[in-house]
Protein backbone atom coordinates (compact mmCIF):
# COMPACT_ATOMS: atom_id res chain seq x y z
CA UNK A 1 0.00 0.00 0.00
CA UNK A 2 1.82 2.90 1.06
CA UNK A 3 5.41 1.64 1.85
CA UNK A 4 7.37 -0.99 -0.11
CA UNK A 5 10.87 -0.73 2.04
CA UNK A 6 11.34 -4.02 2.90
CA UNK A 7 13.51 -4.48 6.20
CA UNK A 8 13.37 -7.99 7.34
CA UNK A 9 16.62 -7.56 9.33
CA UNK A 10 15.01 -4.54 11.87
CA UNK A 11 15.60 -4.97 15.44
CA UNK A 12 13.59 -3.81 18.34
CA UNK A 13 14.88 -0.13 18.51
CA UNK A 14 14.47 2.01 22.18
CA UNK A 15 13.24 5.35 22.14
CA UNK A 16 13.65 8.07 24.42
CA UNK A 17 12.35 10.53 25.80
CA UNK A 18 14.74 13.31 26.79
CA UNK A 19 16.95 14.86 24.27
CA UNK A 20 20.25 12.11 24.39
CA UNK A 21 23.40 13.25 22.07
CA UNK A 22 24.00 10.30 20.01
CA UNK A 23 27.11 9.08 21.02
CA UNK A 24 27.48 5.26 20.16
CA UNK A 25 29.02 5.55 16.48
CA UNK A 26 30.00 2.58 15.80
CA UNK A 27 25.99 1.52 15.32
CA UNK A 28 25.31 0.39 11.78
CA UNK A 29 22.39 2.02 11.79
CA UNK A 30 21.18 6.10 11.64
CA UNK A 31 19.41 7.36 14.49
CA UNK A 32 16.24 10.12 13.08
CA UNK A 33 15.46 13.11 15.95
CA UNK A 34 11.20 13.11 15.76
CA UNK A 35 9.70 15.85 17.36
CA UNK A 36 5.75 15.91 18.25
CA UNK A 37 3.76 18.81 18.17
CA UNK A 38 4.02 19.34 22.27
CA UNK A 39 7.74 19.40 21.62
CA UNK A 40 9.01 15.90 23.26
CA UNK A 41 11.89 14.47 21.20
CA UNK A 42 11.94 11.32 20.01
CA UNK A 43 14.90 9.09 18.94
CA UNK A 44 14.03 6.52 16.42
CA UNK A 45 16.12 4.11 14.33
CA UNK A 46 16.69 5.39 10.47
CA UNK A 47 14.64 2.61 8.98
CA UNK A 48 11.57 3.21 11.18
CA UNK A 49 11.41 6.70 11.03
CA UNK A 50 11.33 6.51 7.22
CA UNK A 51 8.45 4.57 7.65
CA UNK A 52 6.68 7.87 8.35
CA UNK A 53 5.42 9.93 5.63
CA UNK A 54 6.67 13.36 6.59
CA UNK A 55 9.47 12.09 7.77
CA UNK A 56 10.51 10.55 4.52
CA UNK A 57 9.47 13.61 2.57
CA UNK A 58 11.41 15.93 5.16
CA UNK A 59 14.45 13.89 3.89
CA UNK A 60 13.46 14.00 0.43
CA UNK A 61 13.20 17.56 0.32
CA UNK A 62 16.70 18.43 1.86
CA UNK A 63 18.85 15.05 2.15
CA UNK A 64 21.68 16.66 3.69
CA UNK A 65 19.49 17.76 6.96
CA UNK A 66 20.64 16.73 10.30
CA UNK A 67 17.66 18.58 11.78
CA UNK A 68 15.26 17.40 13.79
CA UNK A 69 12.10 16.27 12.12
CA UNK A 70 8.86 18.31 13.33
CA UNK A 71 5.05 16.12 13.29
CA UNK A 72 3.15 18.87 14.46
CA UNK A 73 0.10 16.69 13.89
CA UNK A 74 0.70 14.73 16.19
CA UNK A 75 1.42 14.54 20.06
CA UNK A 76 3.50 12.72 22.52
CA UNK A 77 1.31 10.42 23.75
CA UNK A 78 0.38 8.70 20.69
CA UNK A 79 3.38 9.26 19.07
CA UNK A 80 5.74 7.22 21.51
CA UNK A 81 2.55 4.27 21.45
CA UNK A 82 2.65 3.82 18.05
CA UNK A 83 6.63 3.54 18.34
CA UNK A 84 6.45 0.86 20.83
CA UNK A 85 3.22 -0.91 18.83
CA UNK A 86 6.02 -1.12 15.79
CA UNK A 87 8.56 -2.08 18.19
CA UNK A 88 5.85 -4.96 18.87
CA UNK A 89 5.06 -5.68 15.40
CA UNK A 90 9.00 -5.93 14.67
CA UNK A 91 9.28 -8.78 17.75
CA UNK A 92 5.94 -10.84 16.07
CA UNK A 93 7.27 -10.88 12.72
CA UNK A 94 10.20 -12.64 14.36
CA UNK A 95 7.25 -14.91 15.92
CA UNK A 96 4.38 -15.21 13.00
CA UNK A 97 2.43 -17.86 14.33
CA UNK A 98 1.17 -15.59 17.14
CA UNK A 99 -1.72 -14.71 15.03
CA UNK A 100 -3.78 -14.07 18.51
CA UNK A 101 -0.70 -11.32 19.40
CA UNK A 102 -1.54 -9.54 16.42
CA UNK A 103 -4.62 -8.99 16.42
CA UNK A 104 -4.67 -7.66 20.05
CA UNK A 105 -1.70 -5.45 19.36
CA UNK A 106 -4.05 -3.79 16.54
CA UNK A 107 -6.76 -3.22 18.73
CA UNK A 108 -4.64 -1.87 21.56
CA UNK A 109 -3.36 0.92 18.68
CA UNK A 110 -6.71 1.28 17.19
CA UNK A 111 -7.60 2.58 20.96
CA UNK A 112 -4.53 4.72 20.77
CA UNK A 113 -5.80 6.46 17.46
CA UNK A 114 -8.83 6.77 18.66
CA UNK A 115 -8.25 8.66 21.54
CA UNK A 116 -5.49 10.73 19.51
CA UNK A 117 -8.63 11.41 17.00
CA UNK A 118 -10.52 12.29 19.72
CA UNK A 119 -8.00 14.74 21.17
CA UNK A 120 -8.19 16.35 17.73
CA UNK A 121 -11.67 17.10 17.80
CA UNK A 122 -12.62 17.93 21.68
CA UNK A 123 -14.34 21.04 21.75
CA UNK A 124 -14.13 21.88 18.47
CA UNK A 125 -16.92 23.81 16.15
CA UNK A 126 -19.30 21.63 14.15
CA UNK A 127 -18.24 23.07 10.94
CA UNK A 128 -14.41 22.41 12.01
CA UNK A 129 -15.88 18.24 12.74
CA UNK A 130 -17.28 18.41 9.43
CA UNK A 131 -14.43 19.40 7.44
CA UNK A 132 -12.05 17.06 9.15
CA UNK A 133 -14.35 13.93 8.73
CA UNK A 134 -15.35 15.46 5.21
CA UNK A 135 -18.97 15.06 6.53
CA UNK A 136 -21.86 16.51 4.69
CA UNK A 137 -25.03 18.69 6.46
CA UNK A 138 -27.85 16.74 5.92
CA UNK A 139 -29.91 19.30 7.85
CA UNK A 140 -32.17 21.75 6.85
CA UNK A 141 -30.95 25.36 8.34
CA UNK A 142 -34.60 24.93 10.20
CA UNK A 143 -33.35 21.30 11.60
CA UNK A 144 -29.54 22.62 12.77
CA UNK A 145 -31.08 26.11 14.19
CA UNK A 146 -33.49 23.90 16.23
CA UNK A 147 -30.96 21.45 17.21
CA UNK A 148 -28.56 24.13 18.23
CA UNK A 149 -31.32 25.79 20.73
CA UNK A 150 -32.07 22.37 22.45
CA UNK A 151 -28.38 22.71 24.27
CA UNK A 152 -27.26 26.12 23.44
CA UNK A 153 -24.85 26.47 26.23
CA UNK A 154 -22.91 23.57 25.09
CA UNK A 155 -21.66 25.78 22.40
CA UNK A 156 -20.12 28.43 24.01
CA UNK A 157 -16.73 28.71 23.77
CA UNK A 158 -15.66 25.91 21.41
CA UNK A 159 -12.35 26.44 19.34
CA UNK A 160 -13.29 27.99 15.37
CA UNK A 161 -10.46 26.08 14.22
CA UNK B 1 -15.83 10.14 1.65
CA UNK B 2 -17.99 10.07 4.64
CA UNK B 3 -19.79 7.27 4.00
CA UNK B 4 -16.68 5.12 3.63
CA UNK B 5 -15.95 5.67 7.77
CA UNK B 6 -17.05 2.45 9.24
CA UNK B 7 -19.51 3.60 11.72
CA UNK B 8 -17.97 0.99 13.88
CA UNK B 9 -14.78 3.51 14.02
CA UNK B 10 -17.02 6.97 14.31
CA UNK B 11 -18.47 5.24 17.76
CA UNK B 12 -15.03 4.50 18.82
CA UNK B 13 -13.58 7.82 18.39
CA UNK B 14 -16.79 9.52 20.08
CA UNK B 15 -16.68 7.34 23.04
CA UNK B 16 -13.51 9.44 24.00
CA UNK B 17 -15.52 13.31 23.97
CA UNK B 18 -16.50 14.47 27.09
CA UNK B 19 -20.77 15.43 27.19
CA UNK B 20 -20.23 18.95 26.14
CA UNK B 21 -18.28 18.13 22.77
CA UNK B 22 -21.11 15.13 21.93
CA UNK B 23 -24.25 17.51 22.42
CA UNK B 24 -22.87 20.32 19.76
CA UNK B 25 -21.77 17.32 17.68
CA UNK B 26 -25.51 16.43 17.20
CA UNK B 27 -25.78 18.73 14.97
CA UNK B 28 -23.22 17.74 12.45
CA UNK B 29 -25.36 15.24 10.47
CA UNK B 30 -27.86 12.93 10.53
CA UNK B 31 -26.05 10.08 11.44
CA UNK B 32 -23.79 11.45 14.09
CA UNK B 33 -27.15 12.52 15.91
CA UNK B 34 -28.56 8.99 15.95
CA UNK B 35 -25.83 7.27 16.91
CA UNK B 36 -25.00 10.11 19.79
CA UNK B 37 -28.12 9.59 20.88
CA UNK B 38 -28.73 6.08 20.99
CA UNK B 39 -29.11 3.86 23.52
CA UNK B 40 -25.99 1.70 22.56
CA UNK B 41 -23.53 5.21 22.24
CA UNK B 42 -24.55 5.80 25.51
CA UNK B 43 -23.59 2.70 27.38
CA UNK B 44 -20.33 2.23 25.12
CA UNK B 45 -19.76 5.94 26.40
CA UNK B 46 -20.73 5.24 29.82
CA UNK B 47 -18.63 1.72 30.06
CA UNK B 48 -15.29 3.75 28.53
CA UNK B 49 -15.69 5.87 31.08
CA UNK B 50 -15.99 3.55 33.93
CA UNK B 51 -13.31 1.80 32.60
CA UNK B 52 -10.85 4.68 32.43
CA UNK B 53 -11.99 6.16 35.52
CA UNK B 54 -13.20 9.35 34.20
CA UNK B 55 -15.71 11.62 33.44
CA UNK B 56 -16.84 12.15 37.14
CA UNK B 57 -18.25 14.94 38.84
CA UNK B 58 -18.42 15.72 42.26
CA UNK B 59 -21.96 17.20 42.97
CA UNK B 60 -22.21 19.46 46.19
CA UNK B 61 -24.98 20.41 47.58
CA UNK B 62 -25.49 23.27 49.90
CA UNK B 63 -27.39 25.97 50.82
CA UNK B 64 -26.49 27.71 47.87
CA UNK B 65 -27.61 25.31 45.21
CA UNK B 66 -25.96 22.19 43.52
CA UNK B 67 -22.52 22.78 42.19
CA UNK B 68 -20.31 20.93 39.88
CA UNK B 69 -16.92 20.06 40.78
CA UNK B 70 -14.28 18.23 38.14
CA UNK B 71 -13.18 15.00 40.07
CA UNK B 72 -11.03 14.25 37.32
CA UNK B 73 -8.37 16.77 38.26
CA UNK B 74 -9.31 16.93 42.03
CA UNK B 75 -6.29 16.16 44.67
CA UNK B 76 -6.19 16.02 48.33
CA UNK B 77 -5.52 19.16 49.59
CA UNK B 78 -7.43 21.24 46.74
CA UNK B 79 -9.10 24.15 47.77
CA UNK B 80 -12.66 24.09 46.32
CA UNK B 81 -14.32 27.39 44.67
CA UNK B 82 -17.81 26.78 43.85
CA UNK B 83 -19.69 28.44 41.69
CA UNK B 84 -23.40 27.47 41.59
CA UNK B 85 -24.58 26.70 38.36
CA UNK B 86 -27.65 28.75 37.31
CA UNK B 87 -29.11 25.41 35.24
CA UNK B 88 -30.05 23.92 38.29
CA UNK B 89 -30.38 26.78 40.94
CA UNK B 90 -34.33 26.54 41.22
CA UNK B 91 -34.32 28.17 44.44
CA UNK B 92 -35.90 25.80 46.15
CA UNK B 93 -35.77 25.69 50.68
CA UNK B 94 -34.21 22.79 51.51
CA UNK B 95 -33.29 20.69 48.57
CA UNK B 96 -31.67 17.28 49.47
CA UNK B 97 -29.96 14.36 47.42
CA UNK B 98 -31.78 11.52 46.96
CA UNK B 99 -29.43 9.12 45.27
CA UNK B 100 -27.53 9.29 41.96
CA UNK B 101 -27.08 6.68 39.37
CA UNK B 102 -25.16 6.40 35.67
CA UNK B 103 -24.88 9.92 35.72
CA UNK B 104 -28.54 11.01 36.72
CA UNK B 105 -29.29 13.10 39.94
CA UNK B 106 -32.13 12.79 42.12
CA UNK B 107 -32.96 15.87 44.53
CA UNK B 108 -36.45 16.37 46.27
CA UNK B 109 -37.31 19.54 48.31
CA UNK B 110 -40.00 19.66 51.53
CA UNK B 111 -43.02 20.25 50.04
CA UNK B 112 -42.19 16.50 47.60
CA UNK B 113 -40.99 17.95 44.35
CA UNK B 114 -38.89 15.66 42.96
CA UNK B 115 -36.59 16.27 40.35
CA UNK B 116 -34.59 14.05 38.11
CA UNK B 117 -31.68 15.71 36.74
CA UNK B 118 -28.66 14.68 34.46
CA UNK B 119 -26.11 17.77 35.42
CA UNK B 120 -23.85 16.77 32.32
CA UNK B 121 -26.80 17.85 29.48
CA UNK B 122 -28.11 20.07 31.99
CA UNK B 123 -31.51 18.10 31.32
CA UNK B 124 -33.90 17.34 33.94
CA UNK B 125 -37.29 15.97 34.56
CA UNK B 126 -39.85 17.39 37.66
CA UNK B 127 -41.82 14.41 38.98
CA UNK B 128 -44.61 15.25 41.69
CA UNK B 129 -44.02 13.14 44.99
CA UNK B 130 -46.38 11.68 47.12
CA UNK B 131 -44.22 12.35 50.25
CA UNK B 132 -42.18 14.37 52.14
CA UNK B 133 -39.07 13.43 53.94
CA UNK B 134 -40.58 14.67 57.46
CA UNK B 135 -43.34 14.29 59.12
CA UNK B 136 -46.28 14.11 56.63
CA UNK B 137 -50.28 12.97 57.17
CA UNK B 138 -50.73 9.45 57.36
CA UNK B 139 -52.54 8.77 53.44
CA UNK B 140 -55.27 6.25 54.39
CA UNK B 141 -54.02 4.96 57.60
CA UNK B 142 -55.65 3.00 59.61
CA UNK B 143 -56.90 4.54 63.43
CA UNK B 144 -54.30 2.71 64.98
CA UNK B 145 -51.45 4.10 62.94
CA UNK B 146 -50.35 7.56 63.98
CA UNK B 147 -47.24 8.67 62.20
CA UNK B 148 -45.67 8.66 58.61
CA UNK B 149 -42.02 8.75 58.80
CA UNK B 150 -40.01 8.44 55.48
CA UNK B 151 -37.21 6.93 57.09
CA UNK B 152 -35.76 6.39 53.77
CA UNK B 153 -35.32 7.09 49.96
CA UNK B 154 -33.49 6.07 47.22
CA UNK B 155 -32.55 6.09 43.03
CA UNK B 156 -31.38 3.81 41.04
CA UNK B 157 -31.44 1.72 37.53
CA UNK B 158 -33.27 -1.29 36.82
CA UNK B 159 -31.79 -3.08 34.50
CA UNK B 160 -35.04 -5.30 34.16
CA UNK B 161 -37.14 -2.94 32.67
CA UNK B 162 -34.28 -0.23 31.89
CA UNK B 163 -35.60 2.04 33.76
CA UNK B 164 -34.83 4.83 36.60
CA UNK B 165 -36.39 4.33 39.65
CA UNK B 166 -36.94 6.24 42.72
CA UNK B 167 -38.00 5.11 45.93
CA UNK B 168 -38.99 6.53 49.44
CA UNK B 169 -40.11 4.48 52.55
CA UNK B 170 -42.54 5.52 54.76
CA UNK B 171 -42.83 4.54 58.58
CA UNK B 172 -46.09 3.90 60.41
CA UNK B 173 -45.89 4.19 64.00
CA UNK B 174 -48.27 2.86 66.47
CA UNK B 175 -49.27 4.71 69.94
CA UNK B 176 -46.22 4.84 72.19
CA UNK B 177 -44.67 5.41 68.76
CA UNK B 178 -44.16 1.52 68.35
CA UNK B 179 -43.08 0.72 64.87
CA UNK B 180 -46.34 -0.78 63.28
CA UNK B 181 -45.23 -1.36 59.60
CA UNK B 182 -43.24 0.30 56.42
CA UNK B 183 -44.33 0.63 52.78
CA UNK B 184 -42.10 1.64 50.02
CA UNK B 185 -43.28 4.02 47.39
CA UNK B 186 -41.74 3.12 44.06
CA UNK B 187 -41.70 5.61 41.05
CA UNK B 188 -40.60 4.43 37.26
CA UNK B 189 -39.12 7.24 35.53
CA UNK B 190 -39.95 5.31 31.81
CA UNK B 191 -44.00 4.99 33.02
CA UNK B 192 -43.84 7.86 34.95
CA UNK B 193 -46.03 6.32 37.37
CA UNK B 194 -45.98 5.49 41.62
CA UNK B 195 -46.35 1.77 42.94
CA UNK B 196 -47.07 0.83 46.42
CA UNK B 197 -45.52 -1.88 48.25
CA UNK B 198 -45.92 -3.09 51.93
CA UNK B 199 -42.01 -4.45 53.60
CA UNK B 200 -41.29 -6.11 56.09
CA UNK B 201 -38.39 -3.91 57.42
CA UNK B 202 -38.51 -0.93 59.78
CA UNK B 203 -35.10 0.61 58.05
CA UNK B 204 -33.45 2.82 60.85
CA UNK B 205 -34.37 6.71 60.30
CA UNK B 206 -31.80 8.42 62.25
CA UNK B 207 -29.83 9.93 59.76
CA UNK B 208 -32.39 10.15 56.92
CA UNK B 209 -30.71 8.53 54.50
CA UNK B 210 -30.48 7.97 50.99
CA UNK B 211 -30.02 4.52 49.80
CA UNK B 212 -26.43 2.82 48.24
CA UNK B 213 -27.16 1.74 44.92
CA UNK B 214 -24.46 -1.22 44.08
CA UNK B 215 -25.38 -4.18 41.87
CA UNK B 216 -28.53 -3.14 40.89
CA UNK B 217 -30.22 -3.10 44.39
CA UNK B 218 -30.76 -0.40 47.08
CA UNK B 219 -29.48 -0.59 50.63
CA UNK B 220 -30.27 0.73 53.87
CA UNK B 221 -29.97 -0.13 57.39
CA UNK B 222 -32.68 -1.95 59.17
CA UNK B 223 -33.37 -2.81 62.75
CA UNK B 224 -32.38 -6.19 63.58
CA UNK B 225 -32.14 -7.83 66.78
CA UNK B 226 -31.74 -5.80 69.95
CA UNK B 227 -28.26 -6.77 69.39
CA UNK B 228 -27.45 -6.36 65.68
CA UNK B 229 -28.59 -4.21 62.74
CA UNK B 230 -29.12 -5.46 59.62
CA UNK B 231 -28.20 -4.43 55.87
CA UNK B 232 -31.44 -5.24 53.73
CA UNK B 233 -31.13 -4.99 49.37
CA UNK B 234 -33.67 -4.03 47.60
CA UNK B 235 -33.05 -5.41 44.40
CA UNK B 236 -34.82 -2.85 41.82
CA UNK B 237 -35.00 -5.36 39.01
CA UNK B 238 -36.72 -7.95 40.52
CA UNK B 239 -38.76 -5.79 43.26
CA UNK B 240 -37.03 -7.40 46.05
CA UNK B 241 -35.64 -7.17 49.25
CA UNK B 242 -33.26 -9.65 50.48
CA UNK B 243 -30.88 -9.24 53.66
CA UNK B 244 -27.06 -8.86 52.71
CA UNK B 245 -24.61 -10.59 55.07
CA UNK B 246 -22.42 -8.59 56.99
CA UNK B 247 -18.25 -8.39 57.50
CA UNK B 248 -17.33 -11.11 60.58
CA UNK B 249 -16.43 -8.25 62.58
CA UNK B 250 -14.57 -11.03 65.04
CA UNK B 251 -15.29 -10.36 69.24
CA UNK B 252 -15.51 -6.70 68.46
CA UNK B 253 -18.77 -5.00 69.51
CA UNK B 254 -19.82 -2.92 66.71
CA UNK B 255 -21.73 0.02 67.60
CA UNK B 256 -22.68 1.68 65.00
CA UNK B 257 -22.80 0.95 60.96
CA UNK B 258 -22.78 3.12 57.79
CA UNK B 259 -23.28 1.91 54.48
CA UNK B 260 -21.32 3.41 51.10
CA UNK B 261 -19.75 2.08 47.78
CA UNK B 262 -16.09 2.59 47.34
CA UNK B 263 -14.54 1.19 43.82
CA UNK B 264 -18.17 -0.28 42.98
CA UNK B 265 -18.03 -2.39 45.71
CA UNK B 266 -20.33 -2.48 48.73
CA UNK B 267 -18.77 -0.93 51.64
CA UNK B 268 -19.53 -0.95 55.54
CA UNK B 269 -17.98 1.65 57.96
CA UNK B 270 -18.17 -0.35 61.37
CA UNK B 271 -17.77 1.59 64.46
CA UNK B 272 -16.60 0.12 67.82
CA UNK B 273 -17.35 1.79 71.38
CA UNK B 274 -13.84 3.95 71.75
CA UNK B 275 -15.51 5.60 68.02
CA UNK B 276 -12.26 3.62 65.83
CA UNK B 277 -13.75 1.69 62.80
CA UNK B 278 -12.79 -0.48 60.18
CA UNK B 279 -14.22 -0.49 56.40
CA UNK B 280 -14.85 -3.50 55.06
CA UNK B 281 -15.93 -3.55 51.38
CA UNK B 282 -17.69 -6.79 49.45
CA UNK B 283 -15.58 -8.15 46.84
CA UNK B 284 -18.19 -10.43 44.97
CA UNK B 285 -21.52 -9.18 46.08
CA UNK B 286 -23.66 -11.12 47.94
CA UNK B 287 -20.68 -13.84 49.45
CA UNK B 288 -20.16 -13.32 52.77
CA UNK B 289 -16.49 -15.10 52.68
CA UNK B 290 -16.06 -12.14 50.05
CA UNK B 291 -15.75 -9.23 52.77
CA UNK B 292 -12.31 -8.04 52.93
CA UNK B 293 -11.03 -5.32 55.11
CA UNK B 294 -9.62 -2.52 52.93
CA UNK B 295 -8.60 -0.30 56.36
CA UNK B 296 -8.70 1.37 59.48
CA UNK B 297 -9.82 4.47 61.21
CA UNK B 298 -7.97 4.92 64.61
CA UNK B 299 -10.12 6.21 67.60
CA UNK B 300 -9.69 10.27 68.01
CA UNK B 301 -8.69 10.94 64.52
CA UNK B 302 -11.79 10.92 62.97
CA UNK B 303 -15.18 11.95 65.05
CA UNK B 304 -18.23 11.38 63.12
CA UNK B 305 -21.92 10.17 64.03
CA UNK B 306 -22.61 9.23 60.11
CA UNK B 307 -20.07 8.62 57.50
CA UNK B 308 -20.50 8.05 53.20
CA UNK B 309 -17.59 7.02 51.62
CA UNK B 310 -17.64 8.99 47.92
CA UNK B 311 -14.44 7.56 46.03
CA UNK B 312 -10.93 6.81 46.19
CA UNK B 313 -8.81 10.13 45.58
CA UNK B 314 -7.01 9.16 41.65
CA UNK B 315 -3.72 7.82 43.46
CA UNK B 316 -5.33 5.60 45.36
CA UNK B 317 -4.10 6.52 48.93
CA UNK B 318 -6.77 8.52 50.51
CA UNK B 319 -10.81 8.28 50.14
CA UNK B 320 -12.94 11.14 50.06
CA UNK B 321 -16.05 10.69 52.91
CA UNK B 322 -18.16 12.96 53.78
CA UNK B 323 -18.92 13.34 57.44
CA UNK B 324 -22.42 13.88 59.41
CA UNK B 325 -23.45 16.12 56.13
CA UNK B 326 -21.64 18.91 56.93
CA UNK B 327 -17.98 18.16 56.45
CA UNK B 328 -15.64 16.77 53.57
CA UNK B 329 -12.86 15.13 54.61
CA UNK B 330 -9.91 13.17 52.84
CA UNK B 331 -8.72 10.35 54.82
CA UNK B 332 -5.15 8.96 54.07
CA UNK B 333 -5.74 5.12 54.23
CA UNK B 334 -2.10 4.26 55.38
CA UNK B 335 -0.78 7.38 56.81
CA UNK B 336 -4.45 7.79 58.77
CA UNK B 337 -4.34 11.42 58.21
CA UNK B 338 -7.21 13.80 57.90
CA UNK B 339 -7.19 16.60 55.38
CA UNK B 340 -10.25 18.75 55.07
CA UNK B 341 -11.74 20.22 51.94
CA UNK B 342 -11.87 23.39 52.48
CA UNK B 343 -14.55 25.35 50.51
CA UNK B 344 -13.96 29.06 49.66
CA UNK B 345 -16.52 31.53 51.04
CA UNK B 346 -18.61 28.57 52.67
CA UNK B 347 -20.47 29.84 55.34
CA UNK B 348 -21.57 26.81 58.29
CA UNK B 349 -24.40 25.22 56.57
CA UNK B 350 -25.29 21.72 55.74
CA UNK B 351 -24.01 19.61 53.09
CA UNK B 352 -23.96 16.86 50.82
CA UNK B 353 -22.07 15.45 48.23
CA UNK B 354 -22.13 12.83 46.00
CA UNK B 355 -19.91 11.49 43.10
CA UNK B 356 -21.73 11.55 39.75
CA UNK B 357 -20.69 10.34 36.30
CA UNK B 358 -20.74 12.63 33.43
CA UNK B 359 -23.03 10.58 30.98
CA UNK B 360 -25.69 11.12 28.18
CA UNK B 361 -28.35 9.11 30.04
CA UNK B 362 -31.85 10.77 29.50
CA UNK B 363 -33.31 11.81 32.75
CA UNK B 364 -37.18 10.27 31.61
CA UNK B 365 -35.42 6.98 31.12
CA UNK B 366 -36.54 6.67 27.82
CA UNK B 367 -34.25 6.59 24.73
CA UNK B 368 -33.89 9.92 22.33
CA UNK B 369 -34.67 7.51 19.68
CA UNK B 370 -35.90 4.16 19.40
CA UNK B 371 -33.26 1.90 17.81
CA UNK B 372 -29.98 1.99 18.96
CA UNK B 373 -27.45 0.98 16.40
CA UNK B 374 -25.37 -1.38 16.99
CA UNK B 375 -22.69 -3.10 14.55
CA UNK B 376 -24.11 -6.07 12.64
CA UNK B 377 -23.21 -9.84 12.73
CA UNK B 378 -20.95 -9.39 9.94
CA UNK B 379 -19.42 -6.28 11.41
CA UNK B 380 -18.23 -9.10 14.06
CA UNK B 381 -17.09 -11.25 11.92
CA UNK B 382 -13.83 -11.05 10.66
CA UNK B 383 -13.41 -8.53 13.21
CA UNK B 384 -9.39 -9.21 12.30
CA UNK B 385 -10.06 -7.86 8.99
CA UNK B 386 -11.75 -5.48 9.87
CA UNK B 387 -9.69 -3.68 12.16
CA UNK B 388 -7.30 -3.83 9.43
CA UNK B 389 -9.97 -2.26 7.11
CA UNK B 390 -10.26 0.24 9.90
CA UNK B 391 -6.45 1.30 10.11
CA UNK B 392 -6.79 2.34 6.19
CA UNK B 393 -9.78 3.76 6.15
CA UNK B 394 -8.07 6.20 8.87
CA UNK B 395 -5.47 6.49 6.67
CA UNK B 396 -8.07 7.52 3.75
CA UNK B 397 -9.13 10.18 6.10
CA UNK B 398 -5.71 12.19 6.01
CA UNK B 399 -5.76 11.60 9.73
CA UNK B 400 -2.50 11.65 11.45
CA UNK B 401 -0.74 10.00 8.05
CA UNK B 402 2.77 9.38 9.01
CA UNK B 403 1.89 7.10 11.98
CA UNK B 404 -0.93 5.57 10.08
CA UNK B 405 1.65 4.48 7.05
CA UNK B 406 3.72 2.98 10.04
CA UNK B 407 0.67 0.26 10.76
CA UNK B 408 -0.56 -0.19 7.54
CA UNK B 409 2.99 -1.10 6.79
CA UNK B 410 3.24 -3.32 9.26
CA UNK B 411 0.04 -4.78 9.26
CA UNK B 412 0.33 -5.64 5.13
CA UNK B 413 3.79 -6.91 6.23
CA UNK B 414 2.49 -9.62 8.45
CA UNK B 415 -0.19 -10.56 6.03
Amino acid sequence: MSSSTDSPTLTTETTQLSPQPDTETAQPTKKITLKSSDNQIFEVEEAVAMEFATVKSFFEDSPSSTDTVPLPNVTAKPLSQVIEFCKEQIKFKANPDEAQKKKYHSEDLLDVLNQAVADRIENKSVEYVRGFFGIDNDFTAEEEAALRQEHAWAYEGVDED
Amino acid sequence: MSSHIPFDIITRILSNLDIKTLLCFRSVSKGWRSLIDSSGFINTHMSLSIKTNTNNTLLILGEGGLNPINFDDLSPGDLLNLQDQPFISIGWQDVRLMGSCNGLVCLSNDDGDVVILNQSTREHKRILSLVRHGFELSVGSAPDKHWVWVSAYGFGYDAVSNDYKFVSIAKFLGIGFTFKESEMTIYSAKKDLWGVIKIPYDMLSTDDKMGVYVHGSLHWIAKGSIWRDIIVGFDLGLDEFREVPQPDYGGNIVIDIDLGVLGSYLCVFAKFRDRSADVWIMKEYGVEESWSKVFSISRNVLFYDSVRPLSYSRRGTEVLLELDEERLVWYGMETRRVVDVVIQGRKKERLEAVLCLNSLVPPDGNDRVGNSQQPTKEQKKNEEEEVLLDLVFLGVLGLMIELLNVCIFQLNFSI
